[in-house]
């Protein structure tokens, strides 16, 4: 028999008359047409550091509220199962932090996400770069958690911070300082390719004080809350180039001198793959100042939302693509090539039927 | 009632161009030795050779075998559409009889028809593979004119409207 025209009906046999089965039938399904209509809005999910991002459908509303506050936090309505709490979304181009535990009502599951307004940055303890994008509010009316006699008042703010929970968020220590202040943005429009450093610019810096690692912690899934409080700016907080890249950072990082990698390319035969043929085959090609090759180990990220139906296999420098799925043709997806410390490179690839 | 959709036309092109390229057999006849060829030489090469459009008498000159079809959709009831498959399976009459091959009788336009009916018939997976039901040979009628012979395979295939 044919593979395909029944497809064409519902996967479903109604024959019972049951409102009951009815909805175990058609409320997930319901809530998917949904997401073909006009009020469904595109998001890309992402991981904590944002190196993996799934353009997804959506529905987010609350998005036109009265109140300051309000304007600040969306609801996210998601096929069960899409996403938990400490996922962000990419929404409009700001990214929201899904905070509170995400559920669902049999068709449809909702989270609630608040806007990132700062991409927060620190230097771990083994000398890595961090930055994970945070929900900076004041929290000047709580305690602080710490208390004392002080002798001398200069600087007084505090600030709740929500960020994902993962690993490096989490092993933040008491006294870890922070560089929290949007006018790095306006210092560094007056800085050209010729600074590597500067440490002359006043800024607002804070100090961790205090946070709880259990709170908001879900089993599966989860946030991470902490307070900073205001310090004042030492001699070395300020902006370094690291591997070409500019960071504001309360400590002056062990800069390693890499050999640069001028340009990186993705070598093909042809952009297209043809769905049930063998597999299309790109090749990572890098190069040093001098326009020689160099043998770095390349990273591969596939951006599109069927990626889990691609056949993938890694050759030394290769990745091989192939695809043997009718409904993927003509879609089209973009490959990165990644190096550490660089732009992306990317190609975009079509599938097609072979005709 | 529904609305009628033509989309099987490209779709089973795709699967029929698909099938033919996956026999070995008939890219060996079509294009020769193809070791130390590269998979996107072998792959224009062998689009030069299968057209998913009919042939047209005096527009190909060259010595070669081609492989000519088209789908077309004869009959549209309110449920069902019937699809057409027609394919010329043609050969320069220069290298019509060179071609030798165990399990397959005749010239090289025989054979290939041979092989066209392995992987679209008798190959249970692809026949089911296009509407309700399999594919069926309807009928096979010869084809010849001043530099080319060969042969003209029909196919049918009922789908939904």
């Amino acid at each position: 028999m044919s593979k395909e025209w029944y497809l064409l009906k519902s996967p479903h046999s109604q024959l019972s008359g049951f409102e009951n089965d009815a909805l175990n039938d058609f409320s997930q399904e319901g809530f998917e047409e949904a997401l073909d209509s006009g009020i469904a809005v595109d998001i890309e999910l992402c991981n904590y550091d944002l190196s993996v991002c799934t353009p997804i459908k959506a529905i987010v509303q609350h998005n036109v509220d009265d109140t300051k506050l309000k304007t600040l936090s969306r609801e996210l309505y998601l096929p069960i199962g899409t996403c938990k709490a400490g996922m962000y979304v990419k929404y409009k181009n700001r990214y929201w932090l899904i905070v509170g535990l995400v559920d669902d009502n049999a068709m449809y599951e909702k989270g609630i996400m608040v806007i990132c307004n700062y991409l927060l940055t620190w230097q771990t303890k083994d000398k890595r770069i961090i930055q994970r994008w945070a929900n900076v509010t004041s929290a000047s009316q709580y305690n602080n958690g710490e208390t004392g006699v002080k002798n001398y008042d200069v600087r007084s703010d505090q600030l709740l911070i929500l960020t994902s929970d993962d690993d490096d968020s989490m092993l933040l220590s008491t006294g870890q300082r922070f560089i929290i202040d949007r006018r790095c943005s306006v210092y560094e429009k007056a800085f050209d390719d010729s600074v590597t450093h500067s440490t002359n610019n006043p800024l607002l810096t804070y100090r961790f004080t205090r946070a709880d690692s259990v709170l908001y912690n879900y089993q599966d899934s989860g946030h991470y809350e902490f307070m900073v409080v205001q310090d004042e700016q030492h001699m070395n907080d300020g902006y370094y180039v690291i591997d070409g890249k500019g960071y504001w950072l309360c400590e002056e990082p062990v800069i390693k001198n890499k050999n640069m990698i001028l340009s990186s390319k993705i070598e093909y035969e042809s952009p297209y793959i043809y769905n049930g043929l063998e597999p299309g085959t790109f090749l990572a090609k890098f190069y040093d100042s001098e326009g020689n090759e160099t043998d770095i180990k390349p990273q591969w990220k596939i951006c599109c939302d069927f990626a889990d139906q691609l056949n993938i296999k890694y050759l030394d420098n290769s990745i091989c693509i192939s695809s043997n799925n009718k409904k993927l043709s003509n879609k089209s997806f973009k490959l990165f090539l990644c190096a550490d410390g660089y732009e992306d490179t990317y190609i975009t690839i079509t599938i097609k039927g072979f005709i | 009632m529904k609305k009628v959709t033509t989309a099987e036309r490209g779709r089973f092109k795709e699967e029929i161009n698909t099938a033919l390229y996956k026999s070995d057999e008939i890219k060996e006849l079509l294009l020769g030795d193809t070791t130390g060829m590269t998979a996107s030489k072998i792959r224009s090469e062998f689009q030069k050779c299968v057209k998913s459009h009919l042939f047209i008498d005096d527009t190909i000159s060259e010595t070669k075998t081609f492989i000519f079809y088209d789908v077309i959709i004869p009959i549209i009831h309110t449920q069902i559409k019937e699809c057409k498959v027609i394919m010329y399976l043609i050969c320069h009459l220069d290298i019509l009889d060179d071609y030798v091959k165990e399990g397959y009788y005749g010239n090289r336009a025989d054979v290939l028809s041979q092989m066209v009916e392995n992987v679209l018939i008798n190959d249970d997976d692809k026949s089911s593979s296009f509407g309700i039901g399999k594919l069926r040979l309807d009928s096979v009628n010869s084809y010849n004119s001043k530099h080319f012979y060969g042969c003209i395979m029909e196919f049918d295939v009922p789908t939904f409207r």
